[in-house]
């Protein structure tokens, strides 16, 4: 065996957490081979229809990702395929991939869709679940990836035994083979990286609740795709059993989630948020629809997730009953549904519903079980790949990563942040074989256009029915190509398909065209992907515009359909003009400083620094106090048991026997100048100033325990807060380990006005510290006052389990806290909401579980980086949902609780990815900076300094070119094209390329013609 | 095809209809059926609500006496089938009571709904078919003995069982979709609440008439004999006619099966299914 690694790595499952890792190993230099066991790539993710809490369309923010997936030159998606085998070590396995027969030659098919149109058998669509047909030969949705067709076996005459072939007959291409056969291939990579997901629990167990049986109970799953645009009823919600509009929906929560006789006793994580997001927006689609939420707690543990349920519950028009219901009976002519319930009063209700929703609970699913099992990965009793708090995205195999569900139940963000840290660890363990497999990707040369009449292209979108169901999308079309310079005009059904990019490129050279213009949605999210289409065809980038005619036009005007089309030709026709006019620009290269700055150095920051470190960059690391370490050295053990200090203690050793890292004690950032690649930042620490240069950021700076000022803090100190309690736990304190009646407060100071978000770790860290108690005294008794238990995930065990030893728990409404008296004892008294009554408990300690709050420096820190800070007071992401640990200045990372509130394993998954990310900024080695800056006219400027006093990034300078005469010039580097100078200069001298008076004059021209 | 067969006292008293076409019916699938030498009472109704140990003993000596036979043990009414399953599963999982009855589990325990649903019953069950029951609207009532209690029965499915629909399926019969297969009937509350028998009945009752059926199948006595009996009540309480027949899988099967004793069976019952099934051509 040889101890050469291989610097390629294998992605296991192509939803968004497979999408993620392998986009983040091949921008690495890793070549990726990405597993995928269905036809396309896409996971449960592109089948959503929004997602929580800013309610962004699922599709459009992740197809950007799966098309520059599809694009990248080193990612080869092994799709349809599963793994049979693995061999050899961490570092050089060899894994067997059986490619299963699709009966479509994939490099010959261009998805043009012929096939399934003539194919004369009709299958319920499991894509939807049902609730359509497609045909069977298909592909599941139009942006799929692989772009290519899938004969299903299970349902093609021809493998029924019956005459057929048509789809042979009518292909085009040629690309049908009904002789295919499977390939096996041996896969050479590094390390494997699992992200197989989930699936819902089959409800085929759980009758009870008609599934299956009654056509009006769906699964949450169905509902994404009853409220998905491009689902069975194309947006309109409609009940399965007559297509009618429901009025009374209702959702039922944890059906096969904490339930330990269904084999299911973890908690799914996502539902309670999902099923308030579907509610909400089935309301938005149809304000008649009067959804119930039927719950048992509302988990809403996650960023902005409180808010998004106090808006539900007031504005959004939700109804929560906190009852958990124990059947569903249908009205067989009718098909109602009738449910029965307990109101607060304990009263039994039954009310009848038009459609019940079931948040089905999720586990991976069995080939993902089989998968690991071949791999030789450990699963835990409840199918998820066995993990440590520490170490949380590595299996029980070396080499072989674990992210998203996989690992335990979560939602999008978390899965990005862990296939982030684990394609951050497989980088670290193969950072000497960056490069060494991938390849550059083969561009044409850029044709140059200068001089020429332009040719303009014009690709109009349908986005399905999004735009084509209000705008007269043929009719647009056949306006456009009168228009002057309009070379070609045409339509796609999702014009960011991977079949519409290679239709654009040949339409491109077809038609000789040096302009582009794609009518569909907002540049946002997908100009970068129209701008490589275009490049592939030999255009510059800049030569290709987007006209808005889904946001600005379709969405906002539905009802509306004459106008919307005379606007979209209307927008059409100002990027027209200004594409006219466009010209060639060059992105430049700046220099990088290859060298990180990490701020905070507790877990998080250390993490990040490590990260950095081991893929062999310099560091340093500011802490502000004298010690590292962070709120992580007054925790004590984890609800698994991990002891936290011997952890801490080696995590410090490692950074400060690491020669890359410098870490700086007492630090206080002084000043920050510069950008991406260049940042220059003044820190005054305890050994005297320092400037540090450097190319990236991480902010891990934490977030501090509030100081109660309620329930008696600080009158006695036999009440603490959740740290006090911990401190006081790890030194055996015996007024703590040996008390007879301790109550534990939930919520003190969180889920209110001042501080309206859920401190997310506070439920864990009571059920954990409740559990220790028990086992040191089971005859102690624990009360725990709370509001809803929020133990998330895997965690859901442990609280099952301090129920199991005797810890009570009782609820208590916001509106009517406990009371606290001290005096011999610590008089509690609380309502007893089951019972009624009133009642007082004598502890002996009571232990606060305090709010989390940021750190009152994010404010300052934010401004010296320019990054934003929400208006709690915590770090603002790029994108809530896809870039969790980036942040929209460039250059600058997230990680740990200065983010949110956050338990350890979910800290250190976010500062690995975090560190992953800025390691991949300074390994590219310069700055890719866009041509769209400001350059000064020699000629016209005056000299008169305007331009220089406007500019905040400090670009224009003013030169003396002979004596007495004063041009000011433009650092390229330090212009971000905000167009300030523009606006300020007397004389139109400074103008920003790309955005020149003409090209935007001629828009307003156009608009007003 | 040999099994032991116990028919407890239902079948020999108040359910005789059972005991006679469940008979005449394995008689016709040349399935034997061979009845437990002095078989004593399974201990359901009372035993095993006043006393842990007889739970287990009434049914341990017919358990051995089947053990020695060597066949397995079938049992047609819910009532005996649950008592003797729950007594082997004890005597099972119970060193000290193993010790007391040496029983060791090489035979099973089975229902009626259990027996005819074995695959090669079910296919012999539908080649016997001389007169489908073309055209016959059941709904299938399980109540609550054919699925609980969950760890004594394990069912395949307990919120929706399947078995008795699949038997009448193989039958011709048309069977309608309904959501009470396994409620509560009332029958434990027979003689204690019958204000809550009639409520829980009627109910049932109800949604049968709701959606058009002709009968109601079931496969135990009490369930047949709570609903079948009480309709008079029902009728006098409420002022609305109730008139729904309440009838053995068994006596459909035989039905289908063209045995000339149907007429005879439905006399046993106080709402006759031989109107309906003379109305369907099918008796």
């Amino acid at each position: 065996m040889s101890d050469k690694k291989i610097g390629a790595v294998m992605t296991v499952g192509g939803g968004i957490g497979g999408v993620q890792a392998s986009l983040d190993l091949a921008e690495s230099g890793f070549k990726v081979y990405l597993v995928e066991e269905k036809p396309c790539i896409g996971g449960v993710m592109a089948q959503l229809d929004k997602t929580f809490p800013t309610n962004d369309c699922s599709a459009c923010i992740f197809s950007p990702k799966l098309q520059t997936l599809a694009q990248n030159p080193n990612i080869e998606i092994l799709a349809y395929s599963e793994i049979e085998g693995i061999e050899g070590e961490p570092g050089n396995f060899t894994v067997k991939v059986r490619q299963k027969a699709r009966y479509v030659d994939p490099e010959k098919c261009t998805s043009c869709g012929t096939c399934a149109e003539k194919c004369p058998t009709k299958v319920p669509n499991e894509y939807n679940f049902g609730h359509d047909i497609r045909k069977a030969i298909y592909k599941d949705y139009a942006q799929g990836i692989p772009s290519v067709f899938t004969i299903d076996t299970d349902h093609c005459r021809l493998w029924k035994g019956k005459k057929c072939g048509v789809c042979a007959k009518v292909c085009p291409a040629g690309a049908i083979d009904y002789e295919q056969e499977d390939t096996v291939v041996d896969v050479e990579v590094g390390a494997v990286l699992l992200a197989p997901g989930y699936e819902l629990f089959d409800t085929g167990n759980i009758a009870e609740y008609g599934h299956g049986i009654a056509p009006n109970v769906v699964t949450n799953l169905e509902m994404e795709r009853i409220l998905s645009a491009s689902g069975p009823f194309e947006g309109e919600v409609k009940r399965p059993s007559d297509g009618r509009h429901p009025e009374k929906i209702a959702w039922i929560q944890c059906v096969a989630s904490r339930d330990r006789r269904k084999g299911m006793p973890h908690c799914s994580s996502v539902c309670c948020m999902a099923s308030i997001k579907e509610a909400v927006i089935a309301r938005e689609h149809d304000a008649s629809i009067e959804p119930t939420i039927f719950f048992m707690d509302i988990r809403a543990y996650g960023k902005d997730f409180d808010k998004y349920y106090e808006r539900a519950k007031g504005d959004g028009g939700v109804r929560f009953i906190r009852s958990m219901v124990s059947r569903v009976v249908e009205d067989p002519i009718t098909h109602d549904l009738q449910i029965t319930y307990l109101d607060e009063n304990s009263r039994l209700i039954t009310e009848t519903f038009d459609m019940v929703v079931l948040a089905v609970g999720i586990r991976p699913s069995d080939s993902a079980v089989r998968t690991a099992e071949i791999l030789g990965v450990k699963v835990d009793e409840n199918r998820f790949c066995e993990t440590g708090t520490f170490e949380p995205v590595q299996s029980s195999r070396p080499g072989i990563l674990v992210a998203g569900v996989f690992q335990a139940p979560k939602d999008i963000p978390q899965t990005v942040i862990e296939a982030s840290a684990a394609s951050g660890a497989a980088i670290r363990f193969l950072a000497e074989e960056r490069n060494t497999l991938t390849k550059k990707k083969e561009l044409p040369e850029e044709k140059d256009f200068s001089g020429q009449e332009p040719r303009i292209g014009v690709f109009v979108c349908r986005c399905g029915i999004n735009i084509a169901s209000t705008v007269g999308v043929p009719e647009v079309v056949e306006r456009v190509t009168e228009l002057p310079g309009v070379a070609y005009a045409g339509e796609n059904l999702f014009t960011c398909s991977q079949d519409a990019q290679v239709q654009i490129k040949r339409v491109i050279e077809e038609n000789n065209l040096n302009r582009v213009i794609v009518a569909s949605c907002t540049p946002r999210t997908h100009l970068p992907l129209f701008q490589e289409t275009a490049r592939e065809a030999g255009l510059n980038k800049y030569l290709v515009e987007m006209a808005n005619i889904r946001e600005h036009c379709s969405w906002v005007h539905m009802k509306e359909k004459e106008q919307a089309t005379e606007k979209a030709v209307d927008l059409i026709r100002m990027a027209i003009a200004r594409t006219s006019r466009l010209e060639q620009v060059e992105d430049q290269q700046l220099p990088m400083i290859q060298s990180g700055l990490v701020i905070g150095g507790g877990v998080a920051g250390m993490t990040s620094a490590l990260s950095l470190a081991d893929q062999g960059f310099p560091v340093h690391l500011l802490e502000s106090t004298d010690k590292l370490g962070g709120t992580a050295l007054r925790l004590n053990h984890t609800a698994k048991g991990e002891d936290v200090p011997t952890f801490v203690e080696e995590l410090k050793k490692k950074v400060t026997s690491n020669e890359r890292i410098t870490v700086l004690y007492g630090a206080k950032i002084d000043h920050v100048e510069g950008f991406i690649g260049n940042f220059k930042t003044k820190v005054t620490a305890t050994d005297g100033p320092v400037e540090i240069e450097h190319g990236v950021a991480v902010i891990a700076t934490g977030a501090h325990e509030w100081k109660p000022d309620v329930y008696g803090y600080g009158t006695d100190p036999r009440i603490r807060t959740h740290l006090e309690m911990s401190e006081a736990m790890t030194a055996k304190d015996p007024a703590v380990m040996n008390a007879r009646t301790t109550v534990f407060i939930q919520c003190v100071g969180s889920r209110c006005e001042e501080r309206p978000w859920c401190s997310k770790v506070c439920c864990n860290h009571t059920v954990t510290d409740a559990i220790a108690l028990k086992e040191a005294d089971p005859e102690a008794k624990i009360f725990v006052l709370y509001r809803d238990i929020r133990t998330f995930g895997l965690n859901e065990p442990y609280y099952e389990k301090a129920r199991r030893m005797g810890v009570i728990f009782a609820r208590y409404e916001p509106e009517q806290p406990p009371q606290v008296e001290v005096g011999d004892k610590i008089a509690v008294t609380v309502k007893d909401l089951i019972l009624g009554g009133t009642m007082t408990l004598q502890a002996d300690n009571l232990v606060l579980a305090a709010a989390i709050v940021p750190v009152e420096y994010n404010k300052e820190l934010g401004k010296f980086f320019k990054v934003s800070i929400n208006e709690d007071g915590y770090f603002l992401e790029a994108h809530m949902k896809l870039r969790p640990v980036d942040f929209a200045t460039d250059g600058v990372f997230l990680a740990g609780l200065a983010h949110y509130p956050k338990p350890l394993d979910e800290t250190i998954a976010q500062a690995e990815a975090a560190g992953s990310h800025a390691a991949q900024v300074l390994a590219r080695g310069y700055v890719e900076a866009p041509g769209m800056v400001s350059v000064v006219d020699q000629f016209l400027c005056r000299g008169c300094g305007r331009c220089v006093d406007v500019c905040p990034f400090n670009a224009p300078e003013l030169k003396e070119i002979a004596p007495g005469v004063w041009k000011s010039e433009i650092n390229p580097a330090l212009c971000k094209g905000c167009g300030a100078c523009g606006v300020a200069c007397p004389t139109g001298a400074a103008e920003i390329r790309h955005f020149k008076d003409d090209q935007i004059g001629g828009m307003i021209d156009a608009a007003m013609a | 095809m040999e099994y032991s067969y116990y028919p407890g006292c239902t079948l020999t008293g108040s359910a005789q209809e059972l005991d006679d076409s469940f008979k005449s019916v394995c008689a016709k699938l040349g399935v034997t059926l061979r009845e437990i030498p002095d078989w004593t009472c399974c201990g359901a109704s009372s035993a095993h609500m006043v006393d842990a140990f007889l739970e287990t003993a009434l049914p341990a000596k017919d358990l051995m006496t089947a053990e020695r036979i060597g066949k397995d043990v079938v049992a047609p009414c819910a009532g005996c089938y649950v008592r003797m399953k729950a007594a082997s599963k004890r005597i099972l999982e119970d060193s000290d009571l193993q010790t007391r009855f040496p029983f060791k589990g090489e035979i099973k325990v089975m229902s009626g709904l259990d027996m005819f649903h074995q695959d090669e019953i079910l296919s012999l069950l539908k080649k016997s078919v001389t007169k489908p029951l073309e055209g016959l609207r059941v709904v299938p009532y399980y109540g609550c003995l054919a699925v609980r209690p969950l760890d004594v029965v394990e069912p395949e499915n307990s919120e929706n069982p399947m078995q008795m629909d699949r038997i009448l399926e193989a039958i011709g019969a048309e069977i309608v979709s309904w959501p009470f297969k396994t409620d509560c009937c009332g029958g434990s509350m027979a003689l204690t609440r019958t204000d809550l028998v009639l409520k829980l009945s009627g109910k049932i009752l109800d949604m049968a008439g709701l959606v058009e059926a002709d009968a109601i199948v079931t496969m135990c006595p009490m369930c047949q004999a709570n609903l079948d009996t009480r309709q008079a009540d029902l009728t006098r309480e409420t002022g609305k006619v109730y008139q729904m027949p309440i009838l053995y899988v068994t006596e459909l099967v035989g039905a289908a099966f063209g045995n000339p004793n149907v007429r005879h069976w439905m006399g046993k019952h106080m709402v006759s299914g031989e109107n309906v099934l003379t109305r369907k051509g099918l008796i």
